[in-house]
């Protein structure tokens, strides 16, 4: 579904991302995982084209979607949580919620998608009129990923979603996650919090310093001896 | 209380309430794309020169040219932002402060050019005489002007908070990229949340032809008031110009009343620069601070 080729992203003469290839097929969840300031942020931001690529390509569904520019990467049906969740701050949740379903494609199913997202967040549902700046962590996460899900995603990207979450939040949100991914919508997510995250995920990508270093099958990259390196040894 | 300070009161309001329409729109631009327009003048003397020329060549109310105005401010501010400013929104933020200057000078060259520096004074036949009230005149124009300011200003609130446009525009000043992950085009946000920053600085003019003789560098004044303005109601903050508009209408009245003319002036910014020593964010500091 998602496919990315010798993939090149940096900031002005730096780059981050170098030569990196990934894929993602229909329906999985694929974690990337990696050490801080690895960038997988920065790749992410390029899929959303919030980053300029300044080489390889990265195409969808067959489709070239390198040089598309960010809403038109939406329109495809490519939605981010992002880090730090980058929510309207003075805006209320429900009005959060509203603007995901901003694109042409995703207003045809406002309706049935809001009362999806309160049947996956049925905290969400009593702090409607609420502005999101004043929300918990937590329920602000609930927000950003209930917002994506207003955008009708076909794949939905996941930056740390866990970041800042307490233990038990956390499950709440990878349980909602889970759910979200048996609707059939594939999963890209990026996690510090590896063991949790590999429980969930198909298949996994290990980044260090701007290259994937180990991909495979989220069971056995969990038992594997080169992650515990990756890990321990930096 | 003394029925003279009453009277200064009420004027002040009612001309408080078109500066503070004029500074809502420099507010506005600032919140979105978080530049100062320091084209915001220019562009209500542009609004003056509108409604002076659709109304002594059509021979039409200032009130129906007004609606040219609007018009005209409207797709000049979309077009400046669409085709200038966005070019240069990666620059740092002082080039695009200077753009907005030389728009400025353009745009007043402009009328200087076409207008000469003379004064040009509208002869308006709408209304016959003031209202009187007891003690209390007030002049008809600054009535309509304020009624005007308050229809506008409702249109504008509705439409930023009704709208998917208008919510577009408040998603995009709260969080940019929040916004483009949503699949909202910031090139036409921004062009349409400049256009009415820029409307709203034209009708302000529109509304002032029919009191004032206008020329061709008068918006300069204007400029620094509404600048005054919207820092006081907290950059961004549109309640914040509202209210900090009828604040500064009131006490460059009352001053006036109370000290004479030239000393309005003096004290709206030794206030200013008072408040702001106190309260470095403006009366309203809680503008729109924007998530990263
Ligand atoms: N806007 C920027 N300008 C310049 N360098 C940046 C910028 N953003 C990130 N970087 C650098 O890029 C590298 C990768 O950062 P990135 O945020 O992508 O890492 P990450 O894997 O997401 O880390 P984390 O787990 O902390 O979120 C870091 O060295 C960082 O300093
Ligand atoms: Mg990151």
């Amino acid at each position: 579904m998602l496919q990315i080729k010798n993939l090149f992203v940096g900031y002005g003469k730096v780059t981050i991302i170098q030569d990196l290839s990934m894929k993602i097929d229909s329906g999985e969840v694929v974690a990337l995982i990696g050490a801080n300031g690895t960038g997988k942020t920065t790749l992410v931001r390029a899929i959303s084209k919030l980053n300029t690529v300044s080489g390889g390509t990265i195409t969808f569904d067959g489709e070239n979607i390198t040089d598309l520019s960010p809403d038109k990467i939406v329109e495809k049906g490519i939605i981010q949580v992002p880090e730090g969740r980058k929510l309207f701050a003075q805006m209320s949740v429900r009005e959060n919620l509203e603007m995901g379903a901003f694109t042409k494609r995703a207003r045809v199913n406002e309706k049935e998608n809001l009362e999806y997202v309160y049947s996956v967040f049925p905290e969400l549902k009593a702090m409607e009129k609420q502005a999101c700046g004043n929300l918990s962590g937590g329920q602000q996460q609930m927000v950003a990923i209930g917002r994506s899900i207003m955008a009708e995603p076909k794949l939905l990207i996941l930056d740390e979603p866990s970041i800042g979450l307490s233990p038990i939040t956390t499950q709440h949100m990878f349980e909602a996650i889970r759910t979200i991914n048996k609707k059939g919508i594939s999963i890209l997510i990026t996690e510090q919090n590896v063991q949790d995250v590999l429980k969930m995920a198909n298949r996994a990508y290990v980044m260090q310093q701007g290259k994937i270093v180990l991909s495979g099958k989220a069971q056995e990259i969990s038992k594997s001896e080169e992650l515990k390196k990756i890990y321990l040894g930096m | 209380m003394n029925m003279q300070i009453f009277q200064a009161l009420l004027d002040g309001v009612l001309m408080g309430g078109v500066y503070a329409l004029a500074a809502l729109g420099l507010s506005l631009i600032f919140g979105v794309m978080k530049i100062t327009n320091f084209a915001h003048g220019a562009m209500m003397t542009v609004g003056m020169y509108t409604v002076y020329v659709v109304s002594t060549g059509l021979g039409i109310s200032p009130y129906i040219s007004l609606i040219f105005a609007a018009v005209t401010l409207f797709v000049l501010g979309y077009v400046i932002q669409h085709f200038l400013i966005d070019k240069i929104s990666q620059a740092p933020t002082h080039n695009q402060l200077l753009l907005t200057l030389g728009i400025a000078y353009i745009l007043e060259n402009g009328l200087l050019a076409v207008f000469t520096p003379n004064y040009k004074t509208l002869e308006v036949d709408d209304f016959e005489g003031s209202i009187k009230l007891g003690q209390i005149t007030l002049s008809p124009e600054k009535l309509v002007a304020f009624a005007v300011v308050f229809v506008v200003t409702a249109v504008i609130y509705l439409m930023l908070y009704r709208t998917r446009t208008g919510k577009a525009i408040r998603a995009c000043s709260q969080n940019r990229e929040g916004a483009q992950l949503m699949g909202i085009v910031i090139k036409k946000t921004n062009a349409i949340a400049f256009g009415i920053g820029a409307l709203c600085t034209g009708i302000a003019g529109a509304l002032l032809t029919p009191i004032l003789s206008i020329y061709p560098t008068l918006g300069e004044t204007f400029q620094l008031k509404c600048f005054v303005i919207a820092i006081l109601g907290g950059m961004g903050n549109l309640w914040g110009a509202l209210i900090s508009g009828l604040i500064v209408g009131v006490v460059e009245s009352v001053t006036g009343y109370v000290a004479g003319g030239s000393w309005s002036d003096l004290t709206v910014y030794a206030a200013f620069i008072l408040i702001l020593l106190v309260k470095p964010s403006g009366l309203f500091g809680r503008s729109n601070r924007r998530e990263h």
